[in-house]
């Protein structure tokens, strides 16, 4: 169990920009991943490198369901945002091809925390399927088409993404 | 043993404790605690007693000692749902209680995770996986079913079966429709022979 992980409700001991890590969520979504039985049996003692054992099982992309319950993928993103890694390690997560929704993890990270448009945009050229449950309802995506609404929309499953400069 | 006085203080039998200090120096007396081994949270099974029936009395989450419900090792507490048993696997004070237990922190837990290690790991479960597929594959004989060329083949022969099987249907009703045929001609002619004999040429009306 790793000192970087907060007992009880506490914020992250890590920072971004001097912003405390956790404070990237909002704090409805937190409370509610918390509080989810996925969280504190699996996710609590996680770090980086374990973090890919959940990572491989996970089959859609999705925040919470229509009861409350959060989809593994929420809980596994406010995980990250909690740990904060070294930027080399989500790149990492992005760059493997192995699991896609890993990436995709790695990609709302890089969206949300790093804001940075640049190291998204090269991920246009991945056309393999995902599945994502959105408004209630279970869709098909790509990964390509997520990249651009990330790039673009101001929500993503229900996660408000903040303003990020985009070139061109 | 400890004796309790009427004025309410207590004295010790040295000889007693002293000799129970010899024998855990010795190791004759198991240290009980330590034998104990943890269970890591995501190997929880919450539903191995399923549909086993207890009773659940009072409004209390937790009891001291073995009891139904979920038992925690390490601090001999059950409890009487899986949320509160969860969320004490997480707590300060299990945490703290493991540490006795197994001695210090061996140094693991603090150590900041580097891109190599999520390398290794990340290696190490496309490994898995591999295996894994592999498994199952040729256990459930679907190995097969990826060779396309073996795919067609047998897709002809059942194709084939099933026309020939569908001739053979088609002569054989076409027979029996034939030999259905006969014998009502013939039983119609007896009929009208044997009626005729009999008088009768038809129901319903007597008038001719
Ligand atoms: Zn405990």
């Amino acid at each position: 169990m790793s000192r970087n992980i907060v007992f009880d409700r506490e914020l992250s001991r890590k920072t971004h920009n001097g912003v405390n890590s956790m404070l990237y969520v909002e704090k409805i979504v937190r409370e509610r991943v918390f509080d989810s039985i996925y969280w504190k049996q699996f996710c609590f003692s996680l770090n980086e490198a374990t973090l890919l054992d959940k990572a491989m099982e996970l089959q859609i992309i999705g925040s919470f369901e229509i009861s409350g319950r959060p989809f593994p993928f929420i809980c596994l993103f406010v995980k990250m945002v909690q740990l904060a890694p070294e930027r080399e390690i989500i790149e990492f997560y992005i760059n493997q091809d192995r699991f896609k929704y890993l990436k995709v993890l790695g990609l709302l990270y890089a969206r949300v925390v790093y804001k940075d448009s640049e190291l998204i945009q090269e991920h246009l050229v991945d056309y393999r399927k995902l599945r994502i449950y959105e408004d209630g309802e279970y869709k098909l995506t790509y990964v390509d088409e997520v990249v651009d609404r990330l790039i673009n929309e101001e929500f993503f499953i229900g996660l408000t993404l903040t303003y990020m400069a985009k070139d061109g | 043993m400890a004796e309790k006085l009427t004025f309410g203080r207590r004295t010790w039998d040295r000889e007693e404790y002293a000799e129970l200090a010899r024998k855990r120096k010795q190791g004759l007396l198991p240290t009980d605690v330590n034998s104990k081994k943890l269970k890591p949270t995501t190997s929880l099974d919450f539903t191995k007693d399923l549909n086993k029936l207890t009773v659940i009395t009072s409004q209390v989450t937790r009891t001291r000692g073995k009891a139904f419900g979920f038992y925690c090792e390490v601090c001999d507490l059950t409890y009487k749902d899986n949320l509160k048993y969860v969320d004490h696997l997480n707590s300060k004070v299990h945490f703290y209680k493991l540490q006795e237990r197994d001695g210090k922190d061996d140094g693991s837990a603090n150590k900041t995770i580097t891109l190599e290690d999520v390398k290794k790991r990340y290696d190490m479960l496309c490994l898995k996986l591999d295996q894994l597929q592999e498994k199952e594959m040729q256990s459930s004989g679907k190995a097969d079913e990826f060779d396309v060329l073996k795919r067609i083949e047998q897709k002809k022969i059942e194709e084939q079966d099933k026309r020939d099987q569908g001739i053979r249907r088609a002569k054989e009703k076409e027979e029996k429709k034939k030999l259905q045929d006969d014998s009502d001609k013939l039983n119609n002619g007896l009929d009208e022979n044997v009626m005729e004999m009999m008088g009768i040429t038809g129901f319903g009306s007597t008038k001719k």
